[in-house]
C-alpha cells in the first residue's frame, strides 16, 4: 500500500508540535520510588473496567432461536419414542390402508343411460322434454297420497265435504313443501276428478257447487246465480251451467262457437260465465274459445 | 558499521539489564537518564498531558526494573522494549479513560517550562496536537512510532504487535485522517502563506 507522504507544509506543521523535555528531576522520581519499593503497580489498583456487553448478532440469535427449537423437537421425539409420554396415539394412517388392500379388477364399467325416447308425435318438442315427466312424477305423488288417504277407513267415515276438505289440505300441504308444483297439484286433481266413479263424482259435483254457492252469496251474488239461470243462449255456446259437467259443455259449445259469431248478448253473458265460472269451468271455456279461434284462423288461412 | 553499533549496543544493553537485575540503582538511572526523553516523549504525544505522562513514563521504567530478572538477552534492545510498554500502557489509560467517563477531560494548565512564552510559535502545533488527538488511539500510535519517532514499519508494527500489512493500511488511514484534519483546521494555509 502507498503511503501517502506528507507534503513539506504538512511536516513542518506536524514538526511544529514540539514536546517539552522531560520534566526536571524526573530520574530522581523514578529512584526515589524504587528506593521505596515501589512497584509501580497503580495501574492493578485502578477501577475494574466495567463488564463489556456485546449485543448479540441477528445472524448468531437466530442460530441459537433455530437450534433450540431444533433440539427441544429432538429431545420430545426421542422422549415420546421411548414411552416416556406414555402409550402412543392410535392415528390411523394411508398406508395401513394400503397394507391392507388387495389388488382386483376393476369394475366393468356401466352402460351410459339413454335418454328416454319422448312421443314423437310432438309438435313443440321443447315443452315434452323432462318437464312432462316431472309433470307425471308430481302429479303421480298426488294422485298416490289421495290413494292412500281414500284406503284410510278414518278418511272413509268422514262426509264429502269433509273429505273434499282433507284432500285439499293435504295436496296444500304436498305443494307448501315443494312435492309438487301448483300445476302439477291442479293436474293430479283434475284427472282423479275425471277417472272417478259415477258416486263420487256427483257427491264432488255437489259439494263444489254448494261450495260455488257460498261463494256467491259471499259476494252478494244472488242476482248473479238468477242470471245463470236465465242465461239460456249460453247453455247452446258455452259449457254447461252445472259445473258438474265441464267435459259435456265443451263439446256443446265447440261446434256453435266454430259455426258462427257470437251476439252482444251472448259474449257479455260468456263473460259473466268466466267470471263466476269454477277453475275447471273457466278451463274449459277457454279451451273452447281457443278451439274456435284457430278454427276460425285456420279457415282464414285456407 | 551499523551492525556493529547495535551489537554495541545490545551487549550494552543486555549489561546494563544485567546490572539492573542484579538491583543495581546506578544502572537503573543509567537506563533511565539514557531513554526517559524518548518515553516521556512518547507517552506526552500519545496522551497529551504532561502529569499523565510522567506517570506512564515512570511506570514503564519501573517495568524495566521489576522485569529485569526475565530479560531476554540478544533482543532488540532496550529502547524499542522501552517504547512498546510504554505505548501498551497510553493505549491502556486511553481506554480506561473512554470507558470511565464520556466527559471531556479538562483542560489542565501546561506546565511546562516557558508555556506562556511559546504559545504563539506553538499555536500550529496546538492545532495539530488537536488532530493528533482526534484519531483513534492504535493510529495515533502508528503515526507517533513512525513519524516522531522515525520508527520503520516493521519496527512500529511489532511495537504495536500488529502484521506488517495491517500495520501499513492503519498508517495510510491515519495519514489520511490526520492530513484532512490538519487542512480543516487551516493550518496548512497559514504555513503556506506564512512561507
Amino acid at each position: 500500500m502507498t503511503e501517502p507522504d506528507f507534503s513539506p507544509e504538512m511536516k513542518k506543521a506536524l514538526d511544529s508540535y514540539a514536546v517539552p523535555p522531560a520534566p526536571a528531576g524526573f530520574s530522581d522520581r523514578l529512584m526515589a520510588r524504587i528506593a521505596a519499593g515501589d512497584t509501580g503497580q497503580t495501574v492493578a489498583t485502578m477501577a475494574e473496567l466495567p463488564t463489556r456487553r456485546r449485543t448479540i448478532s441477528p445472524w448468531r440469535r437466530t442460530s441459537r432461536i433455530v437450534g433450540s427449537v431444533a433440539l427441544f423437537s429432538l429431545a420430545t421425539a426421542t422422549a415420546a419414542a421411548a414411552g416416556v409420554f406414555g402409550n402412543p396415539v392410535y392415528l390411523p394412517v394411508i398406508s395401513e390402508a394400503l397394507v391392507k388392500a388387495d389388488i382386483v379388477d376393476a369394475p366393468a364399467p356401466k352402460a351410459p343411460i339413454k335418454p328416454a325416447i319422448i312421443a314423437q308425435k310432438t309438435i313443440e318438442p321443447e315443452t315434452v322434454v323432462t318437464p312432462a315427466v316431472e309433470t307425471s312424477q308430481g302429479s303421480a305423488a298426488v294422485v298416490a297420497r289421495l290413494t292412500e288417504m281414500r284406503d284410510d277407513p278414518r278418511y272413509a267415515g268422514l262426509t264429502p265435504k269433509q273429505k273434499l276438505v282433507v284432500a285439499g289440505r293435504e295436496v296444500r300441504q304436498l305443494v307448501r313443501t315443494g312435492e309438487v308444483s301448483r300445476q302439477e297439484a291442479r293436474t293430479a286433481v283434475r284427472d282423479l276428478a275425471r277417472n272417478a266413479d259415477p258416486a263420487t263424482k256427483a257427491a264432488v259435483r255437489k259439494a263444489v257447487a254448494e261450495r260455488r254457492g257460498q261463494r256467491l252469496e259471499r259476494r252478494g251474488g244472488i242476482a248473479t246465480a238468477s242470471n245463470l239461470e236465465t242465461a239460456e243462449p249460453l247453455s247452446v255456446t258455452t259449457p254447461s251451467a252445472t259445473p258438474e259437467e265441464p267435459a259435456v259443455a265443451q263439446t256443446e259449445a265447440a261446434p256453435a262457437l266454430a259455426s258462427g259469431k257470437l251476439t252482444e248478448e251472448q259474449a257479455e253473458a260468456l263473460r259473466e260465465r268466466l267470471r263466476t265460472a269454477s277453475p275447471e269451468q273457466r278451463a274449459a271455456l277457454r279451451n273452447t274459445l281457443r278451439e274456435r279461434r284457430q278454427l276460425r284462423q285456420q279457415r282464414r288461412a285456407q | 558499521m551499523m551492525q556493529q553499533a547495535i551489537k554495541v549496543t545490545q551487549e550494552n544493553d543486555d549489561e546494563l539489564v544485567a546490572r539492573i537485575a542484579a538491583r543495581d540503582h546506578n544502572a537503573m538511572r543509567l537506563a533511565s537518564d539514557r531513554h526517559a526523553n524518548m518515553v516521556w516523549r512518547v507517552a506526552y504525544r500519545m496522551l497529551g498531558d504532561a502529569s499523565e505522562a510522567e506517570d506512564v513514563a515512570q511506570e514503564s521504567l519501573l517495568k524495566l526494573w521489576n522485569h529485569a530478572d526475565r530479560w531476554n538477552a540478544g533482543g532488540p534492545g532496550i529502547a524499542p522494549w522501552l517504547k512498546k510498554v510504554t505505548v501498551n500502557q497510553c493505549l491502556d489509560r486511553l481506554r480506561r479513560k473512554r470507558f470511565a467517563s464520556d466527559e471531556e477531560v479538562p483542560e489542565r494548565a501546561d506546565e511546562t517550562p516557558l508555556a506562556d512564552l511559546q504559545m504563539e510559535a506553538v499555536e500550529t502545533g496546538q492545532a495539530v496536537k488537536d488532530c493528533i488527538e482526534t484519531l483513534p488511539d492504535r493510529q495515533r500510535a502508528a503515526v507517533i512510532l513512525t513519524y516522531y519517532e522515525e520508527q520503520p514499519n516493521h519496527g512500529a508494527a511489532e511495537t504495536l504487535d500488529m502484521q506488517l500489512k495491517a500495520f501499513e493500511s492503519l498508517l495510510f488511514r491515519a495519514r489520511s485522517s490526520l492530513k484532512g484534519c490538519v487542512e480543516r483546521k487551516g493550518v496548512l494555509e497559514q504555513g503556506r502563506a506564512r512561507l
